[in-house]
């Protein structure tokens, strides 16, 4: 893998050369203390000291909501796709970002049916990650594979060495990134690549081992755990959805037609939560998950379940922890396999 | 095509509606520019588009060998099929599809059949029934049983009495409660099993209704000494994208539009919710 | 692309959000950090709170009403509709020469802003007329009882107080309906902390919450024998123990020291001296009133009992008050004190003075109100009606000038929480149409009125909320339109601790404003997602599944079984439920007290309540005003004489 080295300082001078091919996206600080992944401005700076966004990237290749066509005419209709997207460019990219993100490209693009809104927005993407120097209070990544270093599943990796970062080139395009201002760039010295081993070594001491990670999957896989114990689990949520919308992974959405005049309508496509009573309830009222126990069940089944890691070459979960943060009733991924842990002892 | 076509629906015409029961409509949507239209197999269902309301499945309730319409059989329940109940002909809907497997007709060759439904469980089984019936020679003895709440409730009323006459195969009826004109058994569907004749062996049977009406023919048909494995069902879901990307037909680690809508009750043992 | 932060619109605890903006649309919402309400988390309603507002039923466009049919016209035309409309009003004499200016009445909804609420009571004034907020009378209930009992709008200043507390006490509160309550609540039980519940049903059991089923109506008692516990065990402060408003709470209690009928779990002097002792065992035990307990029977005078209960346990600060919607609050802190009449009586043709015009802003009056066919009565004679909304609502029929407002997410206002922290909203995108502010719409009525002095922007006005209340000092709030988009402010408050003789009120049943309401209203459609499909299947359940629970003995004497569909016929109307049966149930209640029960019960399974019981004809709220018909004994305390009659036949 060919390394180099860039400033600190030459880092907005290469987002803005990728300007020209790419729209540049890059963490932002907002108000409330937050991080979002926003559109990078030239001249702006950029932020380094930051554990993670709020919400991950993947809203950027799958958003929160957008258009899948326009509908003119109800009856008689006539149907519009969008424009298409300029290729993103995205700096400051978490390593368990980056494994969601090649996650949910496989997902969407998997069983015959290749689902183009979100893949090739992926595939086509240069993807800048930053490697991460410390764990956050919340973060796992090093129990599922997810961090904090890559060795592959990045265009190109910045590691922070102080004042200057070692770039680890892991594509063609992100090659051809560099070539882009390679002015700034310089080939890295034998100490800048033992610098960054060593730090790596380092930094991985520091993330705390969760031996549990292992056994949980099992167990939910092979539905150790009883009905009843999911039930009294499931007291806690609060039914907000906020684990399924924060995780990089999830990928349940809804269609719908949005109202756009009495005569026009827009289909789009918006986030859903697997753990949302109604997602499962069909037009006759029939819900065969109508109690949130058995939501949760599923749920967990379909992170941890080795039958869907089969599917995808790996299990679900990144190890991220924004999970821990935004759940209400404290029933996010790693308190639940504690418990599930715990009960299977 | 542009990036979004896996959900941008084929436009089609509605060219003849007919009015199965009270809440019932059968559409005939022209066929001519579907390439599939001759292709797809019985089993197989389709997103059919009210443009304003959403979308929702169904599935195909006639045989690929009768192509001349792609025909949809639908009951007014929900928010789409209100607003498709309120199309008339020359009207424009959308159409993905098909998608899902199919009922294992191959399988089937040989072999006698059972077709047990119930109420609106009677579209999917036509698709094959008709299936069958085009390639007679492929099949066994083909019984159909049918059971509706009430005469109005049937649906296909029309084929219903031509399959009464008919010698390709023996239709057997009956309603929950007869009105004054009905002179029919009444009784539950379930009952018209008991007393038949079947050599279990080399029966396979085909069933589709209410989870209720399912349970107690599953007995039966159990009872009469068929496997798990030659019961074969439909299983229904909230459907959205038709293409395993959405997530609401997760039943286990399959999707229901995918690895179904068409089960075996050996496979449904496996499957964690049933219902 | 753009992140903008604003507060959620959907309760009266107001997380902090973030608004992503795309191309002029709001496409999603998340959750900001380090607010100390939402601690970086939202519930179902924040968010999916973006959808909304695209709603089919957006108002965009101003309406008059032209040979009986609303018609689109411009701002302009329908500003000039309502000020002619306004000056043969101001035109009329009355005998005595005073302007008709009582004649005018502004009702605001609870998510009308600060500063537009300001506005709304800056244009009464001046018309002589009067602002006033709906009946949202669980938060009012709550801020006179506070205000009489702590001589301040606010008890618990922030959840911290649910964060800290190992004891926690819980009166009718519907957690389903304030998760962030829920939320602290849950970790409380982890930690250990107990949880005791008062409440008229017990709900499904729910884990770790010792659950004390109070009978409707009987809630007054609950306050009394906690006081007269904190005296039997000698816990009251020596300043407050001998002071007369105690004298007969420190006497032996007679009557109630029966236990109260119940045939579980009843509040005996015993089990009330218990709780006692272990509430103030802990330095920081805490209640949470809710809207269950604030809508009930002679709730103003059982909750200054229990507030003064509070003071005499030392926990008056730790008081959290979960009922109000969006600016609930800040509406009841800016505009006058009102009298309890409900606004059908207020409306009412007769007397000196009646109202001739009418604007309802932001809210759904008929909706709400337990009387609408009297409100409807009374809406179709008053000559001028005004709607003021962001959404159709049932009062459009009634309406003779419309016009659309804008969104939370579209206005730079403030709100106030019931923790008195005032939040900023910021305008993330422009208003659809014709719409915008209450302010705006109030500035340009005004100014063709020969209005002066109308203040330019939004910090103008909060400014101006200084003179409305004390604790809106200016000096604090300037902060709320600088720099700092994130910024709250909580309001300052000095009090003083009064002991209050309460007293039952005599008018007629107050209406009952039902935050329930957020899961449907102001918005016919809802949310999309799984979420809210949730949202149909709970209005067909209000058709078809609303419930009435029974004994089984109760079912079998009224020829039921459990799941068959009954009608329930009584003097105030009729309601056609399904029978379920509960075995935890007494036999022989009253009909019209299990469907009360039923009125008020949780759903045991997803995050929401239900409010059950508007399957027709009767709403719940009618139900509850029928049981305030209870008469208070000679002592002051509620007890049920004859149950109204009515009964129960197989449909």
């Amino acid at each position: 893998m060919e390394q180099a080295v860039i400033s600190k300082a030459d880092v907005p001078p290469f987002l803005d050369a990728l300007g020209n091919e790419y729209t540049v996206f890059a963490p932002r600080k907002v108000g409330g203390g937050d991080v979002v992944f926003d559109r990078w401005q030239a001249g702006e700076d950029i932020v380094f000291d930051f554990v993670n966004t709020l919400l991950p990237p993947k809203s950027l290749f799958f958003p929160t909501r957008e258009t899948l066509f326009h509908i003119d005419g109800l009856r008689r209709p006539t149907l519009t796709a969008p424009p298409e997207s300029e290729p993103l460019a995205i700096f400051g990219l978490r390593s368990c970002d980056a494994t969601g993100l090649g996650f949910l490209n496989r997902f969407f693009g998997q069983r015959g049916f290749d689902d183009k809104t979100v893949t090739s927005r992926v595939r086509d993407a240069l993807k800048m990650t930053l490697a991460c120097h410390a764990p956050g209070p919340d973060c796992f990544c090093v129990c599922c594979e997810g961090g904090p270093f890559l060795a592959s599943g990045f265009d190109l990796q910045f590691t922070d060495l102080g004042d200057r970062l070692l770039v680890d080139v892991g594509t063609p395009r992100g090659a051809a990134a560099i070539e882009k201002a390679p002015a700034r760039f310089a080939e890295a010295t034998a100490g800048d690549r033992d610098t960054k081993k060593r730090l790596a070594a380092r930094v991985d001491a520091t993330f705390q081992r969760r031996s549990y990670i292992a056994g949980g999957m099992k167990a939910v896989s092979l539905g150790k755990i009883a009905d009843e114990v999911w039930q009294v689990w499931a007291e806690d949520c609060q039914g907000c959805g906020g684990c399924c919308f924060v995780c990089p992974t999830c990928s349940c959405f809804t269609v719908t037609d949005a109202w756009r005049g009495d005569d026009a309508a827009e289909r789009e496509r918006s986030w859903d939560a697997c753990l949302y009573a109604g997602f499962t309830r069909e037009a006759s009222g029939h819900n065969p998950r109508v109690a949130r126990g058995e939501r949760l069940k599923r749920r967990f089944f379909h992170k941890m379940g080795c039958q869907y890691a089969e599917l995808m070459g790996r299990h679900g979960c990144v190890g991220c922890g924004r999970c821990v943060g935004v759940c209400m009733g404290g029933l996010d991924i790693s308190t639940l396999l504690t418990r599930i842990h715990d009960e299977c002892k | 095509m542009s990036a979004s076509s896996l959900y941008q629906p084929h436009l089609c015409q509605i060219v003849r509606i007919e009015d199965e029961t009270p809440d019932t409509r059968t559409f005939f949507l022209a066929a001519d520019n579907v390439a599939w239209r001759k292709d797809y197999r019985p089993g197989q269902f389709v997103e059919l588009s009210a443009f304003g309301a959403g979308e929702a499945p169904f599935c195909l309730a006639q045989s690929p060998t009768r192509a001349a319409f792609i025909e949809v059989t639908v009951r007014r329940v929900g928010w789409v099929t209100n607003q498709l109940h309120a199309y008339e002909p020359g009207d424009v809907v959308g159409l993905r599809g098909p998608f899902g497997n199919c009922f294992p007709f191959e399988r089937a060759k040989g072999k006698n059949l059972i077709f047990v439904g119930g109420g609106i469980g009677l579209p999917p089984l036509r698709s094959l029934i008709n299936y069958v019936l085009d390639r007679r020679g492929d099949y066994g003895d083909v019984h159909v049983l049918y059971g509706a709440r009430t005469p109005a409730d049937r649906v296909y009323k029309k084929e219903l009495a031509e399959w009464a006459h008919s010698d390709q195969l023996t239709l057997l009826e009956t309603v929950d409660r007869g009105d004054g004109g009905w002179t029919g058994p009444v009784g539950v569907v379930t009952e018209l099993l008991k007393g038949m004749k079947v050599d279990a062996s080399s029966t396979i049977a085909f069933t589709c209704g209410p989870p209720i009406m399912l349970k107690f023919v599953v007995r039966e048909l159990v009872n009469l000494g068929l496997p798990n494995k030659n019961i074969v069902t439909t299983l229904e879901r909230y459907m959205k994208c038709g293409i395993g990307k959405c997530g609401h037909c997760c039943v286990g680690h399959q999707y229901v539009c995918m690895d179904g809508p068409v089960y075996n009750f050996e496979q449904i043992r496996f499957l964690p919710e049933h219902a | 692309m753009g992140f903008h932060l604003s507060t959620c619109p959907y309760c009266s605890f107001g997380c902090r959000l973030l608004l992503h903006v795309e191309n002029g649309r709001l496409v999603g919402s998340h959750p900001s950090s380090g607010h100390p309400v939402g601690n970086g988390s939202l519930c179902m309603r924040g968010w999916n709170c973006v959808e909304a507002p695209y709603d089919r039923s957006r108002l965009t466009a101003a309406r008059v009403r032209r040979r009986g049919c609303l018609t689109a016209v411009s701002a302009d035309a329908a500003v000039e509709e309502i000020v002619t409309r306004l000056s043969t009003l101001r035109s009329a004499a009355l005998p005595g020469g005073s302007r008709a200016g009582g004649q005018v009445l502004f009702v605001l909804g609870p998510a009308v802003a600060n500063e537009d609420v300001l506005a709304a009571r800056r244009l009464a004034e001046s018309l002589g007329g009067q602002a006033c907020s709906a009946e949202i009378a669980g938060a009012r209930v709550a801020r006179d009882a506070l205000r009489a009992v702590l001589g301040r709008g606010y008890s618990a200043r922030t959840l911290d107080v649910l964060s800290q507390a190992q004891v926690i006490w819980l009166f009718g509160v519907d957690v389903d309906n304030y998760p962030q309550v829920a939320s602290r609540l849950v970790h409380a039980r982890r930690r250990g902390a107990t949880l005791v519940e008062f409440d008229i049903r017990a709900t499904s059991p729910r884990p770790g919450v010792r659950s004390i089923p109070i009978p409707a109506g009987r809630f007054g008692v609950v306050p009394l024998l906690l006081q007269q516990a904190a005296f039997d065990l000698d816990v009251v402060p020596p300043r407050l123990r001998n002071l007369p408003q105690f004298a007969s709470v420190a006497k032996p209690f007679v009557p109630g020291r029966t236990p109260l009928p119940l045939g579980h779990d009843s509040l005996t002097d015993d089990l009330a001296r218990e709780l006692v002792r272990a509430f103030v065992a802990v330095p920081n035990a805490a209640i949470v009133i809710g809207d269950r307990w604030l809508d009930s029977a002679n709730a103003e005078e059982h909750t200054i009992q229990l507030l003064q209960a509070m003071v005499l346990l030392g926990a008056e600060d730790r008081v959290v008050m979960a009922t109000g919607e969006a600016n609930s609050w800040g509406a009841m802190d800016l505009l006058p004190a009102q009298g309890r009449s409900p606004l059908v009586d207020l409306l009412s043709p007769d007397g000196p003075d009646p109202i001739r015009a009418l604007f309802i802003v932001g809210d759904d009056l008929i909706r709400r109100t337990p009387r609408p066919d009297a409100l409807a009565n009374r809406l179709s004679k008053i000559e001028t009606v005004v709607l003021m909304d962001r959404f159709e609502t049932d009062c459009l029929p009634f309406a003779d000038v419309v016009m659309p407002c804008a969104a939370f997410a579209e206005q730079d206002s403030s709100v106030t929480n019931c923790l008195g922290m005032v939040q900023r909203w910021h305008e993330a995108v422009k208003p659809p149409g014709d719409a915008r502010t209450e302010r705006e719409w109030f500035g340009a009525i005004g100014r063709r009125l020969g209005l002066t002095g109308w203040p330019a922007g939004a910090a103008e006005w909060l400014r101006a909320a200084a003179s409305a209340n004390a604790a809106y000092s200016s000096r604090f709030l300037d902060a709320l339109y600088g720099d700092d988009p994130g910024s709250s402010v909580l309001l300052e408050e000095r009090g003083l601790i009064t002991f209050v003789e309460p007293t039952v009120p005599s008018v007629a049943p107050r209406a009952v404003g039902y935050p329930l309401q957020l899961h449907f209203r102001p918005h016919p459609a809802f949310w999309s997602t799984g979420a809210l499909s949730e949202r149909e299947h709970l209005l067909r359940r209000e058709a078809t599944e609303s419930c009435i629970w029974l004994s089984p003995g109760d079912l079998q004497r009224n020829r039921l079984r459990d799941g068959s569909v009954a009608r329930v016929v009584t003097p105030y109307g009729e309601v056609v439920l399904t029978a379920r049966s509960d075995p935890s149930l007494t036999e022989g209640f009253s009909v019209v007290t299990a469907l009360a029960r039923s009125c008020v019960t949780s759903r045991p399974d997803a995050g929401t309540a239900a409010i059950a019981a508007d399957g027709g004809q009767m709403r719940g709220e009618t139900v509850l005003s029928v049981l305030r018909d209870f008469h208070p004994d000679a002592d002051g305390r509620a007890i049920a004489t004859e149950p109204v009659p009515g009964r129960i036949e197989q449909v």
